[in-house]
């Protein structure tokens, strides 16, 4: 991309934060998907057959006529299953009642929502109903097996027609309920039927394209109408026209990328929608993918420059998922993920030069110290017990103190003249790691510790291997203090 | 900015014990005239109407319209704690998402409750027009569902000739309970024509866990058409029921 488009899109970056209108540009905007959601069979753009077949099924369930008791539309994402149900639904004035995969969890919800729906007439008066059960995929192990006990039972007691929705129905738990429903399939748009929809979509936005563009977007959903709109709003947002290299930097499709993808993705974005875009399709949650960028910032980015600018970005993206979370306004996620993945990207002054990204360390961390930051906790809390004060206030006032004490405690078996043997009782509870036993005997680089020479608080920041040696220090002098 | 005190703390507990059986979340509308719950249980078959007025608090102040969206079991966990002659005080500062719940006793304890962002549903109530207008002590009619709940899953109810009839059959056994006017336990009963209808026993004993908030019910139905059952709470406001008929069996 060029120069001034990235200056535009750093100003949009620094702008995303406070100005209502960047922010409803990208977070609070109607989908495409949802405007431009056909009213009439008709309108579909594909698998109309498959519709009707739905449509003639569901008249005749509801006069009692069907051969079958429950039909299952299967078939990819986005070819307008769940469409249909709603169209079917509405043209022939029948609540629909939906579920779908985070509502299976257990047996006992799909009884009570599915079940009780099934049973009842409608509250409001309708004559008709749909129970629909969407993206059955999500039924899956053991645990579920009583899932499909209880969609069966559903269907043998409803009162109205059930229709049952999912991607693939030739998995062995779905044996049992094939038998009894009407199969209704549902094949990939095809690329041209895609354009074309994409097209309307375009005209009605007043936004110019190019054959090309369309064309594009509409090869890369393979098939999945639903895909093609949303990839068509995230690379037309903010734009007037669309050509092929706006649609560039739309990845392939594909099930799920790499997280190393994800990073080059990220890192190699010049403009903070691509960054974003990067980040679609990530195998993993957004949290982890912030810890990944943190430390990877600094695998990308050897220059003291670019890299305080990304963590600075990533800082201010932190400020707003950490807000996102403890006031629950999860809009304010949007802004944190522009920030920290826009900013690791626009943070590069030359070219994008491939890099060796790793795993982000502080899990492992995490795990590595948790004995020690158990023995640190044990600590605490007996302090906190023996001298009447929370953990926290052990922390900032008894901690430091503790380990001035245990440090002089060296300085008077020096006078005494009586070097105490090293790894006597403190080793036990102490691992020596992080060089902790060669300072109790070596009192050279305790003295060269600045931090117990002024005797200021230790930062309580990661557990650095100063901090590990300390604490070892501090539980040996508890050992120590009990035996004479 | 949104405060109202309400004397008995454990009347906001029974109230959101009786929301909570069916709804798992909603919102409450805090507006100056007082507080507005509607929401409807999942499976989209019962709707639970609660009005509390202005009147209804000790004292009540609220400026201008506050969504309050929440987790009943988050709320009602938090109401298990209070004690009797405690009272109790909701405060929520706008630009907070938060609700403080504060019992006033003995002590001052405060709950902090996270709120959530659940969008405003527009649930308008079914409009229904009701053959069938009957009063009765609420305790004479869990009695009569308990007994219902004994041989059966669902309970037919019938008003005509003057007198109300709740019957079930099961498997297990029938049961008939006749409530007339003689007995002193119907209150009154209106009737543009007879009705009777089934209906679920699962909700219907689940919406009168709001029989320990007033002493009359008054339930309004039509012929194989939903139930409206109101409790007027005798600390002021009143909670409306709604539940669809179930079918009848082929």
């Amino acid at each position: 991309m060029s120069g001034p488009t990235e200056t535009d899109c750093g100003r949009q970056i620094a702008m995303s934060a406070t100005n209502e209108e960047a922010g409803t540009r990208v977070a609070g905007r109607v989908p495409w998907t949802e405007e431009f959601m056909p009213a009439r069979l008709d309108d579909m753009a594909g698998n109309r057959t498959a519709a009707e077949q739905l449509l003639s099924w569901v008249k005749d369930r509801l006069a009692g006529q069907a051969k079958k008791k429950t039909a299952l539309l299967h078939g990819p994402p986005g070819t307008g299953k769940t469409l249909s149900v709603s169209i079917v639904a509405r043209m022939l004035d029948a609540e629909l009642i939906e579920m779908n995969a985070s509502d299976f969890r257990t047996e006992v919800l799909v009884e009570k929502v599915a079940g009780g729906a099934a049973t009842q007439a409608s509250l409001f008066g309708k004559r008709a109903k749909i129970i629909f059960l969407d993206e059955l995929d999500g039924l899956s192990g053991k645990e579920d097996r009583g899932g499909v006990g209880a969609i069966a039972a559903v269907i043998n007691n409803s009162r109205y027609p059930v229709v049952l929705a999912m991607n693939d129905p030739w998995d062995p738990k779905f044996r049992s309920l094939r038998d009894i429903c009407e199969m209704i399939k549902f094949s990939r748009i095809r690329t041209p039927s895609i354009a074309a929809q994409l097209k309307k979509v375009a005209m009605a936005k007043g936004l110019l394209f190019t054959e090309g563009a369309i064309e594009m977007v509409a090869e890369r959903a393979g098939g999945d109408l639903r895909a093609a709109i949303n990839d068509f709003q995230m690379v037309a947002s903010g734009r007037r026209s669309l050509a092929e290299e706006d649609v560039g930097m739309l990845y392939e499709r594909t099930q799920e990328k790499g997280i190393f993808d994800v990073m080059k993705g990220v890192f190699s974005a010049d403009t903070v929608l691509e960054a974003k875009l990067a980040l679609e399709g990530a195998p993993a949650d957004i949290e982890m993918l912030l810890q990944w960028i943190n430390e990877n910032i600094a695998v990308q980015y050897p220059a003291a420059a670019e890299r305080a600018e990304a963590y600075d970005w990533l800082s201010k993206g932190d400020f707003f998922m950490s807000n996102a979370r403890r006031k629950q306004m999860w809009g304010l996620m949007g802004y944190g993920i522009e920030l920290a993945a826009g900013g690791a990207a626009l943070a590069r002054r030359g070219d994008y030069a491939f890099a060796r990204y790793s795993f982000p360390k502080r899990i492992g961390a995490m795990s590595k110290t948790k004995e020690e930051r158990g023995a640190k906790k044990e600590l605490l809390l007996s302090i906190g017990r023996d001298a009447h004060v929370s953990k926290k206030k052990a922390i900032l006032e008894y901690l430091p103190y503790i380990e001035i004490i245990t440090q002089a405690g060296g300085f008077k078996e020096r006078a005494a003249g009586v070097p105490k043997p090293e790894g006597q009782g403190g080793a036990s509870v102490a691992k020596p790691e992080g060089g902790s036993s060669d300072q109790r005997t070596d009192d050279g680089p305790r003295e060269a510790n600045p931090r117990t020479r002024s005797g200021r608080r230790p930062k309580r920041s990661g557990a650095s291997a100063a901090k590990a040696g300390s604490n070892s220090d501090i539980l040996s002098w508890l050992d120590d203090s009990k035996a004479p | 900015m949104f405060k109202a005190v309400l004397a008995d703390g454990r009347i906001w507990k029974n109230i959101i014990e009786s929301v909570s059986t069916l709804v798992d979340e909603g919102v409450f509308i805090a507006d100056p005239s007082g507080i507005k719950l509607r929401a409807m249980d999942p499976s989209r078959v019962a709707m639970v109407d609660l009005e509390l007025p202005k009147a209804a608090f000790e004292s009540y102040e609220c400026g201008a319209e506050t969504p309050i969206g929440v987790n009943f079991d988050d709320m009602k966990n938090v109401m298990k704690r209070v004690s009797g002659g405690e009272k109790l005080e909701l405060e929520k500062h706008d630009e907070e998402a938060r609700l403080k719940i504060r019992f006033k006793g003995k002590s001052s304890r405060t709950f902090s409750l996270s709120l959530l962002d659940l969008g405003k549903e527009e649930l308008s109530a079914p409009r229904i027009p009701f053959n069938a207008t009957v009063k009765v002590p609420a305790g004479t009619l869990l009695e009569a569902i308990r007994d219902a709940e004994v041989v059966s899953d669902f309970v037919r109810i019938v008003a005509e000739n003057g007198q109300l009839k709740v019957s079930a059959s099961g498997e297990r056994g029938e049961v008939d309970v006749i409530i007339t006017k003689e007995s002193g336990e119907l209150l009154s009963i209106e009737l543009k024509e007879m009705a009777k209808a089934l209906y679920s026993l699962n909700y219907l004993s689940k919406m009168m866990s709001a029989s320990s908030l007033s002493d009359i019910a008054i339930a309004m139905f039509s012929t194989d058409m939903p139930l409206r059952l109101e409790f007027n709470l005798t600390s002021g406001g009143k909670i409306v029921y709604y539940l669809a008929p179930r079918m009848e069996n082929d």
